[in-house]
């Protein structure tokens, strides 16, 4: 019994699994060939055929990498709308100016439409915790440059002072639900 | 400029007159093929890069030629240009976040 079990055991690691995977491998390989050839269709006539060299030769060098393959070539995919926009030429001047006009109007469209409820928001702050209304963040932006970002305060000015009781609360309630990763916490109370 | 295409050219400016071909550029960029291709593309159009293709025979390598990207003289110009004045913006802020282990109470 345990001689057969042996013989198919190994019969399964060294000769199926393997022809499974290289069935897996094949599959991603092939799908991800379709997956490159339906980008191709994206893109306007004149570049297509280039396109296609291209990608079969960088798709080439992924041919034993499974599902390597496929994710190169559905991120391709993804984004062939926009390398057919590449492709069409850079917008023109008169396209970024209409671009940035329509940027501008419709945010401050949509500003005055959100400021009853940034007002609103703003004052429920004010009057729930202590403390300023809004933060402020540097953040990394267009072309590096850092600007500062206004947010509205979701924490407390002082969240040490209430640490203790937190740690109490949130391990009370970790407890009653008997959830496994709560060990760091219920060491820290 | 964007940051992703910082990187393309930082790997392009590493060896500005040697031909790089699309999955090389994204292994030493470490950005997916969806956003190289559309970067090339980009930086093609606007003339700081140029593309050929491979010579080789396909038969004899057993793989078929690549489209091989590389930088033109002003595009290896601008990209320097735009480096230097991306790392003077960023560099007089730049903290870099400690390692896993290297952090001091």
């Amino acid at each position: 019994m345990r001689m057969i079990a042996t013989v198919l055991g190994t019969a399964f690691v060294f000769v199926i699994l393997p022809l499974v995977l290289q069935d897996a491998y094949n599959w991603c390989w092939h799908l991800a060939h379709k997956v490159m050839r339906r980008a191709a269709t994206c893109l306007p006539e004149h570049v297509r055929g280039d396109r296609e060299r291209e990608w079969n030769a960088d798709l080439y060098q992924l041919r034993d990498r499974g599902l390597s393959a496929l994710i190169w070539a559905t991120g391709t995919l993804i984004h062939a709308p926009n390398l057919a926009r590449i492709e069409q030429g850079l917008p023109s001047f008169q396209y970024s100016v209409a671009k940035r006009a329509f940027d501008v109007m419709v945010a401050s469209l949509a500003l005055a439409l959100v400021a009853p409820v940034f007002g609103a928001i703003a004052l429920i702050i004010r009057l729930t915790s202590p403390g300023p209304v809004l933060m402020r963040q540097v953040r990394i932006g267009r072309d590096g440059r850092s600007f500062r970002c206004l947010k509205f305060r979701t924490m407390r000015v002082d969240p040490s002072l209430h640490i203790d009781t937190l740690l109490v609360v949130l391990s009370v309630g970790f407890t009653s639900t008997s959830c496994h990763s709560c060990g760091m916490l219920c060491v820290a109370t | 400029m964007t940051l992703q295409t910082q990187a393309v050219l930082a790997v392009l400016l590493d060896h500005p007159s040697a031909d790089h071909y699309g999955l090389e550029i994204s292994k030493r960029a470490k950005l997916p093929s969806g956003t190289i291709y559309p970067i090339l593309a980009r930086l093609q159009k606007a003339g700081w890069v140029t593309s050929s293709w491979e010579e080789l025979d396909p038969q004899a390598e057993g793989r078929p030629a690549r489209r091989l990207y590389r930088l033109t003289q002003s595009g290896a110009e601008r990209a320097r240009q735009a480096q230097a004045e991306t790392v003077s913006r960023i560099a007089p802020r730049w903290v870099p976040a400690p390692r896993l282990g290297e952090a001091k109470p």
